[in-house]
């Protein structure tokens, strides 16, 4: 039995995507986001849709995986669309059941969104997809370090990041040995509406969670007992911007201002 | 009657570049009231034998059956109890009572049939329930916690219990306790224990099968293991200690007819056969 742990998604690869340094690829992320909202039009979307398939493309990444980011949000776009497009009482419904009735303007709106939170989704998972997590982690440290001059705890910040990612594999074990146990002792997961099947899960996470913070607890002391100061730590491997990098990132923020400026 | 495996493979991820063969061939059988003890090293495949035989995995070759029918994860639920390494981790409920219940109450029993079964179980492994029945489980010790896992179990009445190293990281009295708990529940329960030492175990025990590397080493009557010292080096495992001074002796020319496990009878015989006067 495997329980399927929806930790992480990285793809290991060698793209000219995965290769780009992860910082460039937080900042490309950041301005296809402003995209999305700055340009608020359909040309805006579908601009910023042809830029996260051409990316998908290049990477490599499986259309499958990419696409499985938007399971989650299946139901947020249902939600979406019907609560634009239906309407009580429209003045000229497409089709109408009783009082409530598909409004046109709604419909088109209700596309409009969804299509967003698709484009959303898509485009930030190409980052997640394409960037180990401790390459993720160490690109935020190196953008947030400025912030160490305002006294930010970076270095502590940095470090729990890392401790975070370092125990979801651990974690992701642990929660699969539990179940593994408690499905030995007759509990079942997968029966029943969703009340039962949320409730068929605390015998699950009441152990995990005390044994998490057990866990923590005795990580803190053993990191205490080695010295653990929470002074700046040094990096064996410093990532370095190549020219590449650089050219990305420029033409990225050229690419971002036209079609904000323009869309 | 009996949990019988024969010639039983399992492979992890099969078809892909991590496919690794976990069991190649693997026959076992245990009946009510007997105590099968599997010995192997770390990753001899103990506790993947263990998941298939609690019906938790499905063997890739070979066939499993429980009392002549095919074993399904129906059929071993609730008549094969499996308590797993470090079973305390597994403790939720708010009192120990409520936590033994778990079990039997997903197979349905209910009412003051549900309390007797846990104060039972409860008592079976020694822990009174008056006294732990409305304890927090998170407040127990190591072999306490352990045992109330164990009990959580038994009050599921499996036909079939098995256990995997349910004495690690325990002390002195806490693996004392767990031995006398297999010691009660194998007189109408088929027991399985899973270990990577044969000392604590196989002087009960009626037949011991010897894992390495996925494959049997050595299946047979626990008492021909103890006379034969290459079953364990065979698996690269330690024969028990007293067993290694016994035979030392023996072959020095020592008269020392039958080997023993328990200290105390080996060095009445050790004196018998004058080896102190040496």
């Amino acid at each position: 039995m495997s329980i399927p742990v929806p930790f992480g998604q990285y793809v290991p690869g060698t793209s000219s995507v995965h290769r780009l340094d992860a910082r460039v690829k937080l900042a490309l992320v950041v301005a296809y986001v402003a995209v999305l909202f700055g340009a608020d039009s359909w040309w805006g979307l579908v601009a910023a849709l042809a830029a996260a398939v051409a990316a998908v493309a290049i990477s490599g990444v499986p259309v499958r995986l990419a696409l499985r980011g938007l399971r989650p949000v299946v139901w947020l776009l249902v939600f979406t669309l019907a609560a634009n497009a239906l309407r009580l009482d429209a003045p000229d419904p497409l089709v109408s059941i009783g009082r409530l009735g598909l409004d046109a303007q709604g419909l088109q709106n209700g596309l409009y969104f969804a299509a967003r939170i698709i484009a959303l989704v898509l485009g930030t998972s190409i980052l997640t997809l394409t960037t180990s997590p401790i390459a993720l982690t160490d690109a935020l440290t190196r953008i947030m370090a400025p912030l160490r001059h305002l006294r930010v705890p970076v270095d502590d910040i940095a470090m729990m990041f890392s401790i975070a990612l370092r125990f979801i594999p651990t974690t992701a074990e642990e929660a699969e040995k539990i179940v593994v146990a408690q499905t030995a002792r007759g509990a079942v997961f997968d029966e029943g509406g969703p009340v039962r099947r949320a409730r068929a899960w605390v015998p699950v996470l009441v152990p995990l969670f005390v044994n998490l913070f057990r866990r923590a607890d005795d990580l803190a002391l053993a990191m205490e007992s080695r010295c653990y100061t929470g002074s700046r730590r040094t990096r064996l491997h410093e990532p370095v911007m190549r020219p590449t990098d650089w050219i990305t990132l420029l033409v990225g923020a050229a690419i971002t201002t036209l079609a904000i400026v323009l869309l | 009657m009996g949990l019988t495996a024969r010639d039983i493979g399992y492979t992890y991820s099969p078809g892909t570049d991590f496919a690794q063969a976990a069991l190649t061939d693997v026959s076992f059988r245990v009946a009510p009231g007997e105590l099968v003890l599997i010995v192997g090293s770390t990753g001899s495949g103990k506790s993947t034998l263990l998941r298939l035989l609690a019906g938790l995995l499905e063997p890739s070759s070979g066939s499993l059956t429980i009392d002549d029918s095919p074993l399904t994860a129906a059929r071993a639920r609730g008549a094969v109890g499996l308590v797993f390494q470090d079973a305390e981790s597994q403790l939720f409920a708010e009192t120990v009572l409520d936590d033994v219940c778990f079990g039997p109450r997903n197979l349905g029993v209910s009412g003051p049939e549900l309390q007797d079964r846990a104060e039972t179980a409860l008592s079976a492994v020694g822990l009174d329930p008056s006294t732990y029945g409305a304890r927090s489980p998170f407040g127990l010790s190591g072999g306490e916690a352990r045992r109330a896992a164990i009990a959580g179990v038994l009050a599921m009445h499996p036909r079939y219990l098995l256990l995997d190293e349910p004495t690690a990281g325990l002390d002195a009295p806490g693996r004392a306790a767990i031995r006398e708990v297999v010691r009660v529940s194998r007189r109408d329960t088929g027991v399985v224990v899973v270990s990577h030492s044969a000392e604590e175990f196989l002087g009960e025990a009626d037949e011991l099968l010897v894992l390495a590397d996925g494959q049997v080493a050595f299946a047979g009557p626990a008492r021909s293991a103890i006379e034969d010292p290459a079953v364990f080096d065979r698996a690269g495992l330690k024969s028990p200690e007293v067993l290694t001074v016994l035979r030392s002796a023996r072959d020095r020319g020592f008269d020392l007819p039958r080997l023993t496990l328990d200290p105390v009878v080996a060095a009445r015989a050790l004196h018998r056969a004058g080896v102190w006067a040496e």
